[in-house]
């Protein structure tokens, strides 16, 4: 079944999430409006003249994710972040849907960005880059 | 299919109720007559929640001024209501927190109209949008 995307939240969590039963609602990163989760697996060529044909071997695997938020100031979960890239620490994320499935990974935030429109409210966009295993976790 | 525990409670009603108090005063009929001078609000349009908890609304609304005087009343009705409803004690809507609200296009219809009764009227539409969380914060601590 098709599924909204307002399902799959970020979660920010004190520590590594290895079960669904690791993460509560509690955790969800306040004022999210959407969020962008890309694992990539980068490709190792190894080609050679016995075909034409190119031939790869599965190289590094990484995973980043893009989030935006609507500012809100004094909010814990935000001012977590704001204080990671600062500090350059680690934090635990999770992506993904309490009732079925997602991803948890240990992470940096790369940078935020802040966008003030007048007339709209304040948002971040927040690249956040795995560090170590995107790890799949389901019911 | 479990639910996500996320209860929708619309503002719009809230909303109505606050901007007409914010805007009754001597002198002026805040909608639900058909005497002059006189405030209109309608089209009152809840969007979508800006976030995927539901938290943060935007509401456009329309408040119009009208006048069986002169063009000069309706412009002060218009600054007077800017005014109310940009105060500090401006608006309480129940159950949200005021997060801001942007004045948006302010028009002046044609001079001079007539309305159903053959009296010259003279009207300005004022387009605002507000922005409300609800008040109870969702848990942020474990």
């Amino acid at each position: 079944m098709a599924k909204l995307g307002n399902k799959n939240k970020v979660y920010i969590t004190s520590s590594l999430v290895t079960a669904l039963s690791g993460v509560t609602a509690a955790d969800v990163l306040v004022g999210e409006t959407s969020n962008t989760l890309t694992i990539n697996a980068n490709l190792i060529e190894v080609s050679d003249k016995t075909t034409e044909w190119g031939k790869n071997v599965p190289g590094i695997k990484g995973g980043t994710l893009s989030v935006t938020v609507n500012v809100e100031d004094g909010n814990t979960k935000q001012e977590a972040l704001i204080d990671a890239i600062t500090a350059g620490s680690e934090i635990n994320c999770f992506e993904g849907d309490l009732n079925s499935n997602g991803f948890a990974f240990k992470a940096l935030v790369g940078s935020i960005a802040q966008t003030n429109d007048n007339g709209s409210v304040a948002t971040w966009q927040l690249e956040i880059t795995a560090n170590g295993e995107v790890k799949r976790i389901k019911i | 299919m479990a639910s996500n525990g996320n209860i929708f409670k619309t503002a719009i009603a809230g909303l109505f109720k606050a901007v007409r108090s914010a805007l009754v005063r001597p002198g002026v009929n805040v909608g639900g007559t058909a005497a002059y001078p006189r405030v209109e609000l309608h089209s009152f349009v809840e969007n979508s929640p800006a976030d995927k908890e539901g938290r943060l609304r935007s509401l456009d609304l329309v408040v119009e001024c009208i006048s069986d005087k002169a063009v000069g009343e309706t412009v002060d009705m218009l600054e007077q209501n800017i005014v109310a409803l940009l105060s500090e004690n401006g608006i309480g809507v129940q159950g949200f927190e005021l997060v801001g609200i942007v004045p948006g296009q302010s028009r002046l219809l044609d001079e001079q109209e007539v309305n159903d009764q053959n009296r010259v009227i003279y009207r300005i539409i004022q387009n605002l949008t507000v922005w409300l969380q609800p008040a109870a914060q969702e848990p942020e601590e474990e």
